[in-house]
């Protein structure tokens, strides 16, 4: 545990080091925030029947709450993997004393940290100042810890998911075309420029259910029916974790004892 | 501290079978410091990679301090060091220092044996002159000085280089072999090295085994090797060689 | 300069004769660009079929308009993909080998780097943007209108690249920034160009140009404009003269010496 947090708090110091990186993908990140808001703002003007299927407040504070989520950047594990096959890294990696999935998880952690801490508290600034808090149904004391629940185990699920993703690199030439296929999945299903709530009704179940869908259940977090489906959520979520959980075991084994046997 | 019988790996490329490392045995003793040399393709990094645990051997067995590298990795990674000539393990934003806390926390070290293993190595290999900057901002040779810091923050017994001096100057050169014979001379340092340029295992390494095609073919001290091919006495009055003059012109 | 581009073309062929000897990797990071594209066309069918027309653009100016933009997006990776690389060209000192080349420093630059998956984007945007123009039925005049104004973008969307690449010329660290600074520019151009109210657009089309390398191409057939697209012509001369000027100073800057780090 000390060893994990102080990997986290080295790659994170070692992150932020490089500051004219983070301030200008925090402008970047502010901009957009600012960007899609307006632009919402229109199709909401232009189309009012929008707001029956989620309020503005909600729909913007869902999907700033994706790109949020885009800078603990979870998903760069996957890359990550792929760059160590590649160079031959992993052997470095493998030399330490700690197993490579979990030092390639500290290390996404740490630098994804800073990032994400800074854009959560830009956007929630920018969202509470221009449009208010989101309609949640419960008191925003509670609200708020169930999604820190929400965000543990949706990052926990998101983790896995990229690992696994990762991990197809040893027995596939190249794990990118698994990554793209993914992330879009990612990106349709956790409502990344469209709310869910705007898809059909049927795909909406989908994508909820979806290991995808699941893996970003915070934007879902930030819905007016949120009160009601969190158990839901969590035990989703939870489903997945454990199945991804399960095939993680299984095919990091047999990918250290590919690389074993074949370098 | 090293025993390697019989070791063989075997790579299958299309249905081909290729040998890299073909019946290799070897032992070195305690403070011995080898080189382990050949030409490209000879088998020396697939073999440095099964002393380290990376690779399983196909047959035959290695030996580190008693353990498996491959069946008892954790307890073979956490006696040796290990330093890759062409990767890098440093932070490049951060000083060496958090680079090396880093490292000692991942062996375990408590604060205190932190602390002190930091201040011995910072001593031992002159790192107080830069060990504040940021690694990106360092020389190769200061760099490569880090880089064998980390390898022993938590004191190994045996020290692996793989080609350490690629793409070094004359001068880092200099400081990488000053600082390995430093280890091997008054810390009586086990030293594993491979190397294509031989100032590195005529300044370091006691004893040479050069390799081919995966096979053994010299197991001799360095000092002996010329007899190899002296058939006959030469004596020859030299001065300085031209790397000599560089780094003395470079040190002014 | 027919001498620099007959060596663009055939440096260019042989970038990617060098792709493809790899055959199966080449058409690996074609078809998974092309996989990955077909999502932004999934979401924003979405979002029509919740939303309705909008400003008399309907779903399928959303699909020409993503088309347009894949292409764009292709063009400038799949063939100046150097551009991108020019700040890591920068720090790696491999810039150099650019100067001391014959021919023109840009087209050397250019196409010194070369990225296969960009050929996804440009092979489905071609066969999107085509297939909206038959779809259409447009005249010849439509369709001469939509050629310019997508080429018109496509010089828009290098010179930007190529600004923002610039970057690693005057300050420290430039590829991120670069990079940062390109996805600022990119992202509105993916959103439909119907949902942006009038000073926004404006704004989009000029200052920050993105929208003509997406949306611009597709309201000027809607409306058989001229007027729009001098005005584009207009701004993509603008932009080219900026480019020009400031890709000057800063091989000067280069060139004057070490004051870079």
């Amino acid at each position: 545990m000390y060893k994990g947090l102080y990997y986290i708090y080295i790659v994170a110091k070692n992150t932020v080091e490089n500051k004219n990186k983070l301030i200008f993908q925090m402008i970047n990140h502010t901009l957009f925030l600012l960007f899609s808001l307006f632009l919402y703002k229109n199709v909401y003007e232009i189309s009012p029947g929008l707001k029956e299927k989620i309020p503005f407040v909600n729909a913007i504070w869902s999907m700033s709450i994706y790109f949020v989520v885009f800078w603990l950047a979870l998903r760069n594990i996957e890359r990550s993997f792929r760059d160590d096959i590649k160079t031959g890294n992993i052997e470095l990696y493998l030399l330490r004393p700690i197993n490579y999935v979990w030092q390639k998880v500290f290390i996404q952690i740490g630098q994804g940290l800073i990032p994400f801490f800074v854009s959560l508290t830009l956007a929630v600034i920018i969202n509470y100042l221009l449009v208010g808090m989101p309609v949640v149904g419960m008191s925003y004391f509670v609200w708020f810890f169930a999604l820190l629940v929400i965000f543990i185990l949706s990052q926990i699920l998101m983790c896995l998911i990229f690992i696994l993703c990762g991990l197809s690199g040893f027995w596939l030439q190249n794990s990118e075309p698994t990554y793209f296929v993914v992330s879009k999945f990612i990106m349709i299903f956790g409502g990344a420029w469209v709310p869910v709530a705007f898809f059909p009704k049927t795909l909406q179940v989908i994508a909820e259910f979806s290991p995808f869908g699941a893996s970003m259940a915070l934007s879902y977090a930030m819905y007016p029916n949120f009160a009601d489906r969190f158990w839901i959520l969590v035990l989703n979520i939870s489903f997945w974790i454990l199945f991804s959980l399960f095939f993680v075991h299984l095919v990091s084994k047999r990918a250290i004892k590919k690389l074993s046997v074949n370098g | 501290m090293i025993e390697v019988k019989n070791l063989r790996k075997t790579f299958n490329y299309k249905g081909k079978e290729i040998v890299a490392v073909d019946n290799v045995s070897f032992s070195i003793s305690q403070g011995e410091s080898v080189a382990f040399i050949g030409p490209n393709g000879a088998g020396k990094s697939t073999t440095i990679k099964m002393l380290t645990g990376i690779l399983w051997p196909t047959s035959g067995s290695v030996s580190i301090l008693g353990f498996s590298p491959q069946e008892d990795r954790k307890k073979v990674v956490s006696q040796i060091g290990a330093v890759f000539g062409q990767r890098s393990n440093l932070l490049p934003n951060l000083p060496a220092v958090d680079t090396l806390s880093l490292f000692g926390v991942m062996y375990g070290l408590s604060k205190k044996e932190i602390k002190e293993r930091i201040n011995y190595i910072e001593d031992t290999l002159e790192l107080h002159s830069f060990k504040n900057q940021p690694i990106r901002t360092l020389s190769l040779g200061q760099r490569m000085k880090v880089e064998i810091a980390c390898a022993l923050i938590h004191n190994p017994k045996i020290l692996f280089l793989d080609e350490p001096s690629i793409g070094l100057d004359i001068i880092a050169k200099q400081i990488l072999r000053e600082t390995l014979l430093h280890l091997r001379t008054k810390h009586n340092m086990t030293i594993f090295l491979t190397s294509h340029d031989v100032g590195d295992i005529e300044a370091i390494c006691d004893r040479t085994i050069i390799v081919n095609h995966g096979k053994i073919v010299v197991d001799e001290p360095t000092s002996e090797l010329h007899k190899l091919i002296d058939k006959e006495k030469h004596v020859e009055v030299r001065g300085p060689s031209l790397e000599d003059v560089l780094v003395n012109i470079y040190k002014q | 300069m027919l001498k620099d581009i007959r060596y663009f073309v055939i440096q260019t062929k042989f970038n990617i004769k060098n792709a493809y000897a790899l055959r199966s990797a080449f058409w690996i990071g074609v078809v998974s660009m092309i996989v990955n594209n077909c999502v932004f066309f999934i979401i924003w069918s979405l979002f029509m079929k919740s939303v309705g027309d909008i400003n008399g653009w309907t779903g399928v100016d959303v699909f020409g308009m993503l088309g347009v933009s894949m292409f764009i997006y292709g063009i400038t990776f799949g063939f100046f993909h150097g551009v991108v690389d020019l700040p890591q060209m920068i720090v790696r000192g491999s810039f150099d080998n650019v100067l001391i080349s014959p021919v023109n420093s840009f087209f050397k630059l250019a196409t010194s780097s070369f990225l296969v998956t960009a050929y996804g984007d440009l092979l489905l945007g071609a066969v999107v943007f085509l297939s909206y123009g038959i779809y259409l039925q447009f005249s010849l005049y439509t369709w001469l209108l939509y050629v310019l104004a997508i080429s018109f973008g496509a010089i828009v969307f290098l010179c930007i690249r190529l600004l923002c690449s610039l970057i690693s010329f005057f300050i420290y660290d430039g590829d991120n920034i670069s990079n940062q600074l390109f996805e600022i520019f990119l992202r509105p151009g993916l959103y439909p160009g119907a949902i942006f109210p009038i000073k926004l657009k404006t704004f989009f089309m000029t200052l920050v140009p993105a929208l003509l390398t997406s949306a611009i191409p597709v309201d000027i057939i809607k409306t058989n404009s001229l007027k729009l697209l001098s005005l584009s012509l207009l701004v993509t001369s603008i932009w080219i003269l900026i480019t020009f000027l400031v890709y000057k100073i800063a091989l000067r800057r280069y060139e004057s010496g070490n004051l870079l780090r």
